[in-house]
């Protein structure tokens, strides 16, 4: 039992030892890292747009009225059927290998692609956009929480599937 | 008349030399793989948030103090200070990591693993999670082999002798 009690105390003092060498070379180095930062999808696109940027939803409202982009709905297939964007097409994350040659098929590298999940948090539009990019598309926005924020704004929505037609403009 | 069993000979002797197989191969796991995350804290921070198991609150501050504490516990583990505390929290982590990876497989979240490297591979590049969460299940196997030791095994043999 003593040597459960020694072990505890043990493994507190290497782990304050191991805080003070992180948060000391942390903050000696000039690479640091903050130590609280906003994980957002929001900040984190504002202050890195790398592979993708984000989008508006006044933006995004235009693309779709004028067929100027293609949107692409990573949420699952059952959330996808029972309701999307208008002009939206299903490339759900957990399937996303099984369908992605299908959904880019006809999609030419230079289009413009929208991507959206839903909530503020969800991070399949990132997957999505991400796997896109390594695809070779590099015009590829994000809208952050888009399905909430599009019928929120009652833009139009549809349950048709536009699986098999490429919107283009 | 009941025999001591005289360590360094005998089972006790292959007892030992496999506890130190433990140690060699967790010790210097466990630096391999701090050094990368100590490199690039912040791909670090971007591995830690992909799990979505974290708040943000507790992103940075783990991206920045867990390398530290692997590179301390496989020195540790190496040179032998600290033995009961090091193995301990080295099978506290190596069940925390594997429990993470089991959650986000379940929940159909198949991400990198980030265990040793901070490049985000995606596509063809990236091993399926399953595949770590086998990887780890086996590290596990030395892990509970040397807390055995070092908390059981060692007191017991102290009492004998």
């Amino acid at each position: 039992m003593r040597i459960w009690f020694h072990s505890w105390r043990q493994g507190i003092w290497i782990f304050l030892i191991a805080m003070l060498l992180g948060l000391g070379f942390n903050e000696l180095r000039s690479d640091g890292v903050a130590l609280f930062a906003d994980w957002s999808t929001e900040a984190r696109l504002a202050e890195d747009p790398g592979e993708f940027t984000l989008v508006s939803l006044e933006e995004a409202r235009m693309l779709c009225s004028m067929k100027n982009a293609v949107f692409v709905d990573a949420r699952t297939s059952e959330a996808y059927r029972q309701g999307h964007i208008l002009c939206a097409q299903n490339l759900p994350w957990e399937s996303m290998e099984e369908h992605m040659d299908r959904i880019t098929a006809g999609i030419p590298l230079e289009e413009t692609i929208i991507v959206y999940c839903d909530g503020e948090d969800c991070m399949l539009s990132e997957y999505v956009a991400r796997e896109l990019f390594y695809r070779g598309y590099d015009n590829i926005k994000v809208l952050v929480n888009g399905w909430t924020k599009w019928l929120e704004a009652g833009l139009p929505i549809g349950p048709e599937s536009v699986d098999d037609t490429t919107i283009s403009g | 008349m009941k025999k001591i069993p005289i360590p360094g000979n005998g089972r006790m002797g292959w007892i030992r030399v496999v506890s130190m197989l433990a140690r060699l191969i967790l010790g210097f796991l466990f630096i391999y793989a701090s050094i990368e995350k100590i490199i690039h804290p912040g791909q670090f921070a971007e591995v830690i948030h992909n799990y979505q198991i974290l708040p943000d609150l507790l992103i940075n501050p783990t991206a920045i103090i867990l390398p530290w504490l692997e590179l301390i516990l496989g020195a540790f583990l190496l040179i032998g200070i600290w033995l009961p505390g090091a193995v301990f929290l080295t099978n506290l982590l190596l069940v925390l990591f594997l429990g993470a990876m089991v959650f986000n497989l379940t929940r159909g979240l198949d991400i990198h693993c980030g265990c040793f490297s901070t490049t985000v591979d995606l596509g063809d590049a990236a091993a399926p999670m399953v595949w770590y969460v086998i990887r780890d299940s086996l590290f596990i196997v030395p892990g509970i082999f040397l807390l055995w030791h070092t908390l059981h095994y060692r007191e017991t043999a102290k009492a004998i002798e």
